[in-house]
């Protein structure tokens, strides 16, 4: 489903390279894991899939169910069916959680359900993340806790239905209970159909999920081993810079 | 031995570098105004008004801050308010601009016409009947004004030009001249009107509107809401807008006054407004500057009585070619005031957007609690974008807090926007429209609509 | 020259409130030229004379919020001074302060003239007088100046701070009747300014600071203020942006008690090109007595859209709280209330070096 092909990336505005060369393969219905040390970029991979225009592509090429993506915006990526979620989400104020989604879901899926067929699904959905109606009523991430924003995202993307998703450490900052939930969540989607690339640098999460396909470690932008879900064991037990040794 | 350099009045040489002040044009003369009273069959006290006013007119200097209005022609004004002038323009005169506006907002065919000032009054004869009956009940007085001058004389005297004497400033003294139409409301103690009355219910003369003055009284314990103007472009063949209003809200009384404004881009909208506040009342100004070339527009409220308090929430927006100077003022004159301030401006396409405000607090105003909040969003590079609010405090005992940002639409933020496949252009709007959000819920159902659909007019125009 | 307020945008003016101008015969003439003519040599001579034509156009202003009313100039006494000052760079220096007359005035009638370069320097400028400064800074340097006024106190100092040199400048103006500090601070590419600008006291004390941001630069200033009595202290801090990168911060933090007033500008201008800068500005003014005032005029010049700007002002009294706070550890109110102002500034206490702390330590003793 997903490709990436020698990818190199930098930052627009500077000359520093960021992707020094990744290479990936996910087929679809599959989940793939991205471990990394903090700092190494693996945040930038996620954004640089999904368009982020800081982020120029100076090499190598980005192919989603067959087709290059590398030269299109990020709204035409998530009409594909690519979606992230944010680590920290943005605010925007004045701006309707309930209103956005929908509008959302329009452009990705199309104008075919009416508005009150979308917000009923919408409080379903929200439901499922123990998220009342007001809070669909909150600005958009405007004074959200730190759970309340993954939970919008989790939200966001259970909503908006994506083929590939990439959750970019959704786990930072939950308490068990809510890691839990999510987790589960997750596993569900797969489940249904959607292909996972869940990034993150602890094991927790990946516990709760009872398919893991690949997991790969990052560093210093580039994907320098991959292997099973025994990885994401050696890992935690040795660290990585037995990884970077490798 | 210390020399004395004395500073004191009889010694006092000014350097003159006084531009010259703008004359009345000619043909705006006392023979003109008393024309005018005479068509309008109006009592002595007001003629005689109209007159000092002319004088003081004159006399005064233009006023000393704000846009530039060198550009202001007063002369079209003389013919245009001769009683048995043309008061209606031809549908050719009308620009380009604001006819493909029209057309995009999808304004019915006879409201054109009347916002161009083409043809007659609105079809709303039979709505305002039925609301006037209504009105008639419950005591309430709502008339257009030259009809309150001749039929409550009295009650019009006693507040006409009492907020804001002929004296306040040059175009104060102009309208006092030559003030035509607007509205007078008077409600009753203990009456609140449950539905918002408007403006353009009372418009008899198409084109008018650019001198009205506006008084609201609402007596102890009244509560109403009053819209004047549209979010339509709205277009005239002069370019002056110096209308007035004025508000005395009594106590335990509740003023609502909402305002767009979009006057079409040949005008100078030099408004003034203001409101005072008995004892416990409360005065809520909601104003959108969309349009006009160049406007000065500073609602103000005095919060006289113990308790009053002040709301002042606004939207202006500065597209290309536009100078708005626009702001509020507060001052709170007796204990236990409140007053907040939003104020909101958009700039884009090299408008300037230019925030003044006062916020002034006397001694007597122990226990008061003020709050200016002043948000500037700049679109692109091309705009300007300035804050400068004045806060005076003389007491120890009250809590007084301002703050601004000015920034512009995070990239990041169109970014996530995109991320869950919202247009460049969509996403800007979405985040335009937010921005502006607490300012439009305050408007009735059909007003936020237009409002909106006007702010993706002019992104899609700037970023298109 | 570069003047304080420029309002304008594309071409269009917005019309600028002219402060009107008052002339008197007592006003310096041409017999006090001369007499400090002749106690001046080098390039500084032709300065004075050609400053002084200028000098006579302009009247002293007639403010609104700081009247001048009362003001004598003092008598002057001129001491032999021949520097080899760079005239040019006066030029390029030079701008319009409080008002230009104020650094006309300093431009022709100094009484004394300082040049300085990199290290430590320490001024002191007791009683009367007129003082014109000059500093550039190559590499490093860190300046104290410290004015205990009499009746009458006019100081203009212009500073350059070359390409990534860093000055740390403490400015101390105490008393006074009447006093005037035109200050002209330009940092070029890199280079770093820590200002720590303390007033307090005076009957009519005004300040004038303008710091003009180049590319990468970097201003980090805090500004402390006290006034009583009947005193008027009327400041004004404007951060002028013109080069990317570059930040500037302002603290303003003070407390005005009896009948006394400040007046505090702060003023962030944002030049266009001045891309992703960062430009703050928070104010607080602590109101001890019923009688005392505050007026505030933060603003915000912004033309430049990549920005992050804001600004923050904001008056309070004793925090009801804090006394309580304070009183239940043992403090009675009189203290709790000493504790309080005293903090305010203690930060600026805690960042002088020991040598001048006595000497100001005795001020904000006088204040508490």
């Amino acid at each position: 489903m997903l490709r990436i092909v020698d990818l190199h990336a930098k930052l627009r505005d500077e000359d520093k390279e960021i992707l020094k060369g990744v290479n990936l393969e996910i087929e679809k219905g599959e989940v793939h894991v991205l471990m990394g040390p903090n700092g190494s970029g693996k945040s930038t991979l996620a954004n640089v899939i999904m368009g982020n225009p800081r982020y120029i592509v100076t090499e190598g090429d980005i192919v989603f169910e067959g087709n290059s993506i590398k030269d299109l915006p990020p709204n035409e990526r998530a009409k594909l069916g690519i979606m992230m979620t944010f680590q920290n989400p943005y605010e925007v104020e004045g701006v309707k959680l309930s209103q956005f989604l929908i509008t959302a879901h329009r452009r990705i899926h199309g104008e075919d359900k009416n508005y009150l067929e979308l917000r009923k699904e919408l409080e379903e959905t929200a439901e499922k993340l123990g998220l009342d109606k007001d809070f669909l009523e909150r600005y958009l991430n405007v004074g959200f806790s730190g759970g309340e924003k993954k939970r919008s995202e989790i939200l966001q993307s259970l909503f908006l239905r994506p083929k590939l998703l990439i959750l970019d450490e959704i786990d930072s900052g939950l308490d068990v209970d809510a890691l839990r939930l999510i987790a589960n969540l997750i596993a569900r989607l797969n489940e249904e159909g959607v292909t996972l690339l869940i990034i993150t640098h602890y094991k927790r999460l990946l516990d709760h999920l009872k398919r893991i396909d690949k997991v790969h470690v990052y560093v210093d932008g580039r994907i320098v081993t991959s292997g099973g879900p025994e990885l994401a064991d050696e890992i935690e037990e040795k660290g990585y810079s037995l990884e970077g040794v490798r | 031995m210390m020399e004395r350099l004395i500073i004191d009045d009889s010694r006092f040489n000014f350097v003159p570098k006084v531009k010259t002040a703008y004359k009345a044009p000619p043909g705006l003369d006392e023979k003109l105004i008393m024309e005018i009273s005479r068509a309008k069959d109006e009592p002595e006290w007001m003629l005689k008004h109209r007159l000092e006013s002319l004088k003081v007119f004159n006399e005064w200097h233009n006023p000393r801050f704000g846009v530039d209005i060198s550009g202001l022609d007063l002369g079209k004004i003389v013919s245009y308010i001769k009683p048995d002038a043309k008061k209606s323009t031809s549908w050719e005169e009308v620009p380009e601009e604001v006819k493909e506006a029209f057309d995009k907002l999808g304004i019915p065919e006879a409201e054109r016409k009347y916002l161009s000032g083409v043809g007659a009054q609105l079809d709303s004869e039979i709505v305002y009947q039925n609301m006037k009956k209504e009105l008639e009940k419950m005591g309430v007085i709502f008339l257009d004004m030259e009809s309150a001058v001749r039929e409550y004389p009295d009650l019009v005297k006693k507040y006409f030009m009492k907020l804001v004497p002929i004296t306040d400033h040059k175009f104060a003294a102009l309208h006092g001249a030559i003030w035509s139409g607007g509205t007078f409301l008077y409600v009753p103690a203990g009456v609140k009107i449950p539905m918002p009355l408007q403006a353009y219910f009372l418009m008899s003369n198409p084109g008018m509107g650019q001198f009205e003055h506006t008084i609201i009284v609402a007596e102890e314990g009244s509560e109403v809401t009053f819209i004047e103007g549209c979010s339509a472009p709205r277009y005239n063949i002069i370019n002056l807008h110096a209308g007035m209003v004025e508000i005395y809200v009594k106590k335990g009384a509740k003023v609502k006054y909402l305002t767009i404004q979009n006057w079409s881009k040949n005008t100078y909208n030099l408004n003034t407004k203001r409101s005072i506040v008995d004892e416990e009342g409360s005065m809520t100004w909601v104003s959108g500057s969309l349009g006009s070339q160049k406007t000065m527009l500073y609602p103000m409220t005095i919060l006289k009585g113990k308790g009053a308090r002040a709301e002042s929430m606004s939207i202006t927006y500065a597209g290309p070619g536009q100078h708005m100077d626009t702001g509020s003022k507060v001052v709170h004159l007796a204990p236990y005031t409140s007053s907040i301030v939003s104020a909101k401006s958009i700039s884009l396409g090299g408008g300037w957007a230019f925030y003044r405000g006062l916020l002034k607090i006397t001694k007597e105003a122990v226990k008061s609690k003020a709050s200016v909040e002043c948000a500037a969003l700049m679109l692109d590079n091309r705009s300007k974008s300035d804050t400068v609010p004045i806060i005076e405090v003389e007491t120890d005992r009250a809590d007084v807090g301002h703050e601004a940002r000015i920034g512009r639409i995070g990239e990041d933020q169109i970014f996530y926007l995109m991320s869950r496949g919202l247009s460049e252009q969509e996403a800007k709007a979405m985040i335009v429209k937010g921005f502006v959000e607490p300012v439009v819920k305050e408007l009735p159902f059909e007003y936020a609509v237009e409002l909106n659909k006007l702010l993706e007019l002019e992104i899609e125009k700037s970023i298109g | 020259m570069e003047k304080t307020l420029v309002i304008e945008h594309d071409g269009e003016k917005a019309v600028v409130w002219e402060t009107p101008q008052i002339f008197s015969e007592n006003d310096y003439d041409y017999e006090v030229l001369e007499k400090a003519l002749e106690n001046t040599g080098g390039p500084l001579k032709e300065w004075r004379k050609k400053k002084y034509q200028e000098y006579k156009e302009w009247g002293f202003p007639r403010w609104k919020r700081c009247n001048l009313d009362g003001m004598s100039l003092p008598e002057l006494s001129f001491k032999w001074i021949d520097l080899d000052v760079d005239i040019s760079l006066l030029e390029r220096l030079d701008f319009e302060g409080a008002h230009r007359k104020f650094v006309l005035l300093g431009d022709t009638f100094f009484t004394d003239f300082r040049v300085y370069g990199d290290g430590k320097h320490v001024m002191r400028f007791d009683g009367d007088g007129i003082e014109n400064v000059l500093v550039v800074v190559e590499k490093e340097a860190e300046i104290y100046k410290l004015s205990s006024t009499d009746r009458f106190r006019n100081t203009v100092m212009r500073i350059l701070v070359k390409k990534n040199a860093s000055l740390k400048f403490f400015n101390l103006d105490f008393f006074g009747n009447f006093s005037f500090d035109n200050v002209f601070i330009v940092l070029e590419e890199g280079a770093r300014l820590v200002l720590r600008d303390f007033k307090a006291f005076g009957y009519r004390k005004t300040g004038h600071i303008l710091v003009k941001l180049n590319k990468s630069s970097k201003a980090d200033m805090k500004s402390f203020f006290y006034q009583n009595g009947s005193g008027i202290t009327d400041l004004l801090y404007l951060m002028r942006f013109e080069g990317e990168d570059a930040e500037g911060k302002l603290k303003g933090n003070g407390v005005v008690d009896g009948a006394g007033k400040i007046v505090f500008r702060g003023i962030l201008d944002v030049k266009r090109g001045s891309k992703n800068i960062v430009a703050e500005e928070t104010e607080h003014t602590l109101i001890l007595s019923p009688n005392a005032r505050m007026d505030a005029i933060p603003s915000l010049w912004v033309d430049e859209n990549d920005v992050t700007a804001s600004h923050s002002a904001s008056s309070s009294s004793l925090d009801e709280d804090e006394l309580f706070y304070l009183m239940t550890r043992g403090v009675d109110e009189i203290e709790a209330k000493k504790l309080i102002v005293r903090g305010v500034f203690n930060e600026l206490l805690d960042e002088l070096d020991e040598s001048l702390k006595g000497e100001v330590e005795n001020v904000v003793n006088r204040i508490v």
